[in-house]
C-alpha cells in the first residue's frame, strides 16, 4: 500500500514507522527541513518538502496514485482542509485528518467526506470503555 | 442582513466598516485581542475576540441567524474551515470564502462554499487588462459556467496566419465570436482568412483555453 503522510510531528512519525513496519511504501511532506531529522537514521522513505494544502505539493508526494493520506499537522484546518483536497482533487480511497478539538473532529466525522480522528477523544472513550469492561466482569 | 465576519485584519476590518455604514447588522470574530480592541474603537462594538472556527465562539456570536457568514483571513484553510462549519452547523444559508490560491476556487465550492473572493486572480484579472501588448488577454469570466471570454492578436509568429477559421484545429466547445481588422468589427465565417494584426475575441470553456492559444497564438 502506498502511504502519505503529512506533518512530522510525533503521531506522524509514529504512524510512518508502524506502517513502513508493516512493508509499506511511504511518501512524507513537511514544510520545515528540519522535521525530517527527528525520522530514524536511513529511513525508508520518500521525503516532500512543501505545504501541504497545496495541490501541486500532494501531486508532487504522489496522492493521486496513493491508497491513503494522514494529515497531522499541528493545525486542524490545515489537517481538515489537507485531508478533503486529497479527496475531492485525488479521490483518493482513504483520506484522514488528525484533529485536537473535538467539535471540529465531530463536525467532520459528521460530512462524511474524510475519516477524523481526536487523539484526546479516541483516548477517553478507550479509557471509559475498559473500566466499564473490568466493572461488568 | 446580519453578516458575520471572521478575521478583523484589513480585509475585514474595511468590509465590516462598509457594511456597518450601508446599515446592515456586522460582527466580526477576530482571534487578537488588540485588533479586536481596536475595530471596536473604531466601529461600535461590533467584535467578539476568538477563533471563528471554533463552536463556542460561533454559538456567542449567533452565527444560526446569520445571513451571510464571510470567512475573509489571511489562510485559506481558516477560511474553508469557518465556512463548512457555519453551513454544517449552524445553516447558514450563505458563505463566502477570502482565498489566496487561485486553484483552491474549484475545491472550496465542490466543498459546499457558495462562493469565494480571491485577491490574486483579482490583481491578476487588472494586471492583463491594462497590458495591451499582451497577445492575449481575458475580457470576462463568466461566474460558475467556468467559461471565459478571450481576446487575442495574431501576429507574425501565429500558427493561424494566412489559414482560414475552417482550416485551424479549435476545440469544437470555443467560438471564435468577432473579428477586429483595421479598427473594424465583423463575425467572421469558417472561410474568414486570418491576417497579422486581426484581433480575436473568443468566447471558450476555461479547460479549452490553452488549447485555444496554441492554435492561435502559439505555443
Amino acid at each position: 500500500m502506498k502511504v502519505v503522510i503529512l506533518g512530522l510531528r510525533q503521531f506522524g512519525v509514529q504512524f510512518a514507522r508502524l506502517m513502513q513496519e508493516a512493508g509499506h511504501q511511504i511518501t512524507l511532506i513537511d514544510r520545515n527541513l528540519n522535521a525530517f531529522e527527528q525520522l530514524p537514521h536511513a529511513f525508508p522513505a520518500q521525503r516532500v518538502l512543501g505545504i501541504g494544502i497545496d495541490e501541486d505539493v500532494q501531486r508532487k508526494a504522489g496522492v493521486d496514485h496513493a491508497d491513503l493520506f494522514l494529515a497531522a499537522t499541528d493545525s486542524d484546518n490545515t489537517n481538515l482542509m489537507a485531508a478533503q483536497l486529497a479527496k475531492v482533487v485525488f479521490n483518493i480511497h482513504r483520506s484522514v485528518a488528525r484533529v485536537h478539538d473535538e467539535d471540529r473532529a465531530d463536525i467532520f466525522n459528521g460530512l462524511g467526506i474524510i475519516e477524523v480522528i481526536c487523539p484526546s477523544l479516541d483516548g477517553a472513550r478507550r479509557l471509559a470503555q475498559s473500566i466499564a469492561e473490568k466493572t461488568n466482569q | 442582513m446580519y453578516v458575520v465576519i471572521v478575521g478583523g485584519g484589513k480585509v475585514g476590518y474595511y468590509l465590516a466598516k462598509s457594511l456597518v455604514f450601508e446599515g446592515h447588522e456586522v460582527l466580526v470574530l477576530e482571534k487578537d485581542v488588540d485588533r479586536a480592541k481596536i475595530i471596536n474603537e473604531e466601529l461600535g462594538a461590533v467584535t467578539i475576540r476568538g477563533n471563528g472556527c471554533e463552536l463556542p465562539v460561533l454559538e456567542e456570536a449567533g452565527v444560526s441567524r446569520a445571513d451571510v457568514l464571510v470567512a475573509a483571513t489571511g489562510d485559506d484553510e481558516i477560511n474553508l474551515i469557518a465556512c463548512q462549519i457555519a453551513k454544517a452547523r449552524f445553516n447558514v444559508p450563505r458563505t463566502l470564502a477570502r482565498i489566496n490560491k487561485p486553484k483552491n476556487e474549484r475545491i472550496f465550492k465542490e466543498l459546499g462554499v457558495d462562493a469565494t473572493v480571491s485577491t490574486t486572480d483579482a490583481i491578476l484579472n487588472r494586471i492583463q487588462e491594462e497590458l495591451p501588448a499582451e497577445s492575449l488577454r481575458h475580457l470576462l469570466s463568466v461566474r460558475g459556467a467556468g467559461i471565459e471570454i478571450i481576446e487575442l492578436k495574431i501576429s507574425d509568429g501565429s500558427p493561424a496566419m494566412r489559414k482560414s477559421l475552417r482550416e485551424l484545429p479549435l476545440p469544437e466547445d470555443a467560438v471564435v465570436a468577432l473579428l477586429i481588422r483595421h479598427g473594424e468589427s465583423r463575425v467572421p465565417s469558417a472561410n474568414t482568412v486570418l491576417e497579422h494584426d486581426d484581433e480575436l475575441v473568443v468566447v471558450t470553456p476555461l479547460l479549452s483555453e490553452p488549447r485555444v492559444r496554441e492554435v492561435l497564438v502559439g505555443p
